[in-house]
């Protein structure tokens, strides 16, 4: 299995859409940057420090969720075809044909590529958040569980994705993956609009959403937990708009999630055990 | 036996891929299958090698059932249209290969050398597999599929890439296979190829096995002999007719068949004891050609 892992990570090392992704992220934060530095030198001029402190928490969290994004969408496009593609060029037949149990495989391309993805998406929370502070010194809570929260959420997107792969063609996998973030990623704000009106059905969409896939809901948690301490009743104005969380997922949503990742895993593995290659 | 297939069945839904195949393969011997494309020769071969599951029926590998891990730490495979990962170099290719066979790093650096020596590849170490030209691809994927030292060796068209001078090569690597004691499951199209090395072999057509067993006896049917003879007598041609199956006279030029090899010399003898002149006699076996034209369009009359 580690012989696997150890490939997979390579691979990712290898492929441009690695390459593609550093220099993107490169290219936002210097961006995103210079956005904070303008920021900064305009808020300083208003004589309001409570707008201030909103504005700068709303471009925290659009920070949060752009990068959320790219490492979702990259966990995406490194495994996307990482079985079916390597089934329809002819790469497997030498690897399933080995004294390994196909298994191995699965999980070992999902730890390569997990462990990769968890590297990236560290560095480039780290990263938004020493520049955030380096700009505007502001204070956030939570900075190790949000972290782990950051890290997870591509994973749970490399979950289906490898569900995806071991049963669909590559093309099919990519469009099934990308419509159900998208499902998700709406019903995540759906949800926040429900608890602002407020509006019951509205947040049982937002749910039903996460069930379906729990991404949004692992950042919608983590933005909660950096930016929503309720002693600071000013946080409470930056966490409006549809990057903030009006709504934190539960625990269970949580213990759902490591569930739902687990189980995405078992039928990989299960549907990859039984494929024809 | 290495091999023993027991009615293996593969379905694609009602299409058959193969059907039925019972097959039994001796050790240290190599084995030709044989067949058109389509007729499932691939299918058997992927079914035996695991990739793909069976319908229905069994099969034993080295004494083992059907993917046993066990018995695959023994098998080498190169498979039909293949591709390796094209980012590695050669040398990282056969390492990753050779970790996946369960390999310790001190048999892999032992190893290395010596099968890529045996596929005569040099100088690949550090070349990316992607700039490989396709005979290359073809050799260090036959260098894989002998990295564990395997028993069992299932070859899925091992030349189908090479020029002339490398599939002399992979016949000179397959007869030393065999003369270590090494079977080898040879699948190709190349007829001269497995006439010239095989010693069992199966004609499989439409996912069934239509003909197996050794060469020789497969071959041996019959032995066409082209004679050219001067003063031919009624005599003669009456005990010519009764030793051999078929003759066909044209003036000196007399082409008969005949059922086993010592019936060769016997035609010589009626012809100088009945005063004939013998000026020629070619004996010509039927190849693995013909037999293997012949069988096909035999089963698909039948059918």
């Amino acid at each position: 299995m580690l012989t696997i892992a150890g490939l997979a990570f390579r691979e990712v090392l290898h492929k441009r859409v690695l390459v593609f992704a550093l220099l993107m992220t490169a290219a936002f934060l210097a961006l995103y940057g210079l956005a904070l530095h303008y920021m900064v030198r305009d808020l300083g001029r208003l004589s309001n420090p409570l707008m201030a402190q909103v504005a700068v928490t709303q471009l925290f969290s659009v920070g949060l969720y752009l990068g959320s994004f790219i490492c979702s969408f990259l966990a995406v496009f490194s495994a996307v075809g990482t079985l079916s593609g390597e089934i329809e060029n002819g790469t497997m037949y030498a690897i399933v044909a080995k004294p390994i149990h196909r298994r191995d495989i699965v999980l070992g391309k999902y730890m390569g590529y997990a462990a990769m993805m968890a590297c990236y998406a560290a560095v480039f929370f780290l990263s938004l958040l020493g520049l955030v502070y380096w700009k505007t010194n502001l204070v956030v809570s939570g900075i190790v569980p949000a972290l782990l929260l950051f890290c997870l959420q591509p994973l749970v997107l490399l979950s289906i994705t490898m569900l995806g792969t071991s049963v669909f063609s590559t093309l099919g996998n990519g469009i099934a993956v990308l419509m159900l973030w998208a499902v998700s990623t709406i019903g995540g704000m759906i949800e926040q609009v429900g608890t602002m009106i407020p509006s019951q059905s509205l947040i049982n969409a937002g749910i039903i959403s996460s069930l379906i896939l729990p991404a949004d809901a692992i950042y919608r948690r983590l933005s909660y937990t950096m930016l929503a301490a309720t002693d600071n009743p000013v946080n409470a104005l930056g966490m409006l708009g549809p990057f903030g969380t009006q709504s934190p997922p539960s625990n269970a949503m949580l213990i759902y999630t490591i569930a739902y990742m687990a189980i995405a895993l078992l039928l990989a593995v299960r549907a990859f055990d039984r494929r024809d290659i | 036996m290495i091999i023993e297939t027991h009615k293996l069945t593969k379905m694609y839904g009602n299409h058959v891929g193969c059907q039925d195949i019972c097959l039994s393969v001796a050790e240290g011997q190599i084995f030709g299958l044989l067949g058109p494309n389509g007729a499932g020769k691939s299918t058997l071969v992927k079914m035996l090698v695991g990739l793909l599951h069976p319908s229905a029926g069994q099969a034993r590998l080295i004494g083992k059932p059907l993917g046993d891990i066990g018995a695959r730490r023994q098998i080498g495979f190169l498979p039909e249209n293949f591709r390796y990962h094209e980012w590695l170099s050669g040398d990282e290719l056969l390492s990753f290969h050779a970790s996946l066979y369960g390999m310790t790093p001190d048999e892999t650096r032992r190893r290395i050398p010596v099968v890529l020596d045996m596929v005569n590849l040099h100088g690949i170490a550090r070349k990316r597999v992607g700039a490989f030209s396709k005979g290359m691809q073809q050799r260090i994927g036959i260098a894989i599929a002998l990295l564990p030292d395997p028993k069992l060796l299932f070859l899925d068209e091992p030349t189908s890439a090479l020029d002339p001078l490398g599939r002399r090569e992979v016949r000179e690597i397959l007869l030393k296979l065999k003369e270590a004691g090494k079977t080898v499951f040879l699948n190709s199209h190349l007829l001269g190829e497995v006439e010239a090395v095989c010693r069992d072999v199966a004609i499989i057509n439409k996912g069934r096995v239509i003909k197996h067993g050794r060469m020789e006896d497969l071959l041996s049917g019959s032995i066409e002999v082209e004679m050219r003879v001067a003063s031919l007598t009624p005599a003669m041609e009456k005990e010519l007719r009764l030793c051999c199956r078929t003759l066909a006279v044209d003036g000196p030029r007399l082409v008969a068949t005949v059922g086993v090899q010592e019936d060769v010399p016997k035609l010589a003898k009626i012809i100088t004891d009945h005063g004939g002149l013998l000026y020629e006699l070619t004996p010509r076996r039927t190849s693995l050609e013909e037999l293997f034209i012949s069988t096909v369009r035999e089963g698909e009359m039948a059918c």
